[in-house]
């Protein structure tokens, strides 16, 4: 596995009071929710030094939604991460909190891909997932970052952190001891970049990746296919391979599933 | 963050309008492809030939 570059933690409250501790004891970035990060606590783990990982998670298993959800969600991450000044170009990370089964694997796949097209190219896309969903991301080229959750125990992520594809890993608890006084999990950063971010630079920790290189692709487009044919795929119309390409089959995919479920004025808008 | 197993669950499916804002979604991604029609979250010649531009330039 690849050696740590950085050590830090991820809770799901306030850490303003504990961010000099946490310098103090080798931490150097801390997650956080979006829902839950406010302006002044962005502000005050930057002063203290931390680098800030945005995460975006409404429930465990909201990516069971699809791209449904994943644009809902999006659109939702692209806003509060604005409303509190993330820079544009750093990450936020999507939560598939659960240890997703490879029966799950493809509506998760759409909720990423939507998640990052209604980003719109403003932030990198980030998974926080199982080894074989974060493996299915970097395969499908949905995700600029991956971070191995809970340890090494769930699905495919004994495999992927060996690979020294994963970006970042979470350990199960406060494992590396820094002991802040408050409920977190520990967690490692295998690479120099994870896209974390501070109140008023651009960019955190800009280095060479460590992981292959993703390839050059038409994203924001790529995803949005990519969800709106899981999307009709779900809803019972012949796409065809859900291969990210607008071509004929979905096409009509579309003007069937259209003409079957005609909107009405509100969708219109 | 918790972590929990689950079995498999169908994906939800879409309604039509949130199908629309995928389109419109997709639109707006392919202005820097060409499209200059409307975001109007319905798919037609226009939007198709963004799509082709799109998927060329993606391979090189």
């Amino acid at each position: 596995m690849t050696q740590p570059v950085a050590i830090g933690f991820d809770a799901d409250q306030d850490c303003s009071h504990v961010a000099a501790l946490a310098v103090e004891r080798g931490a150097t970035f801390v997650c956080r929710y979006l829902k839950n990060l406010s302006v002044a606590e962005a502000r005050t783990l930057s002063a203290a030094g931390l680098s800030i990982v945005s995460i975006f998670e409404s429930t465990a298993q909201r990516s069971l939604s699809g791209g449904a959800g994943g644009t809902a969600d999006g659109t939702k991450a692209l806003t509060q991460a604005r409303s509190i000044g993330q820079p544009s170009g750093s990450a936020i990370y999507f939560a598939v909190d659960f240890d997703a089964t490879s029966a799950q694997t493809t509506v998760v796949l759409a909720y990423l891909a939507a998640a990052r097209a209604a980003l719109g190219g403003a932030y990198k896309m980030g998974a926080y997932a199982n080894g074989a969903a974060c493996q299915a991301a970097r395969n499908h080229q949905l995700v600029d970052y991956t971070w191995l959750a809970g340890g090494m125990a769930m699905r495919g992520s004994a495999d992927f952190a060996a690979a020294g594809r994963a970006t970042m890993t979470q350990d199960v608890g406060d494992k590396r001891g820094l002991n802040l006084g408050i409920s977190i999990d520990s967690d490692v950063a295998l690479t120099a970049d994870f896209g974390g971010w501070q109140v008023g630079v651009a960019t955190v920790a800009v280095a060479p990746v460590q992981t292959p290189p993703l390839p050059t692709h038409p994203d924001p487009v790529y995803g949005a296919v990519y969800a709106l044919q899981t999307a009709l795929s779900v809803a019972g119309e012949a796409v065809g391979a859900v291969d990210h390409i607008l071509g004929p089959q979905t096409l009509a995919a579309t003007q069937s599933y259209m003409r079957k479920h005609p909107l009405t004025a509100a969708d219109r808008g | 963050m918790e972590t929990t197993t689950t079995d498999a669950i169908p994906p939800m499916r879409a309604t039509p309008s949130e199908v629309m804002a995928m389109i419109k979604t997709l639109q707006i991604a392919l202005r820097a492809y060409g499209y200059t029609g409307e975001i109007d979250g319905v798919i037609g010649a226009e939007t198709t030939k963004a799509a082709t531009r799109a998927r060329y330039a993606a391979q090189g």
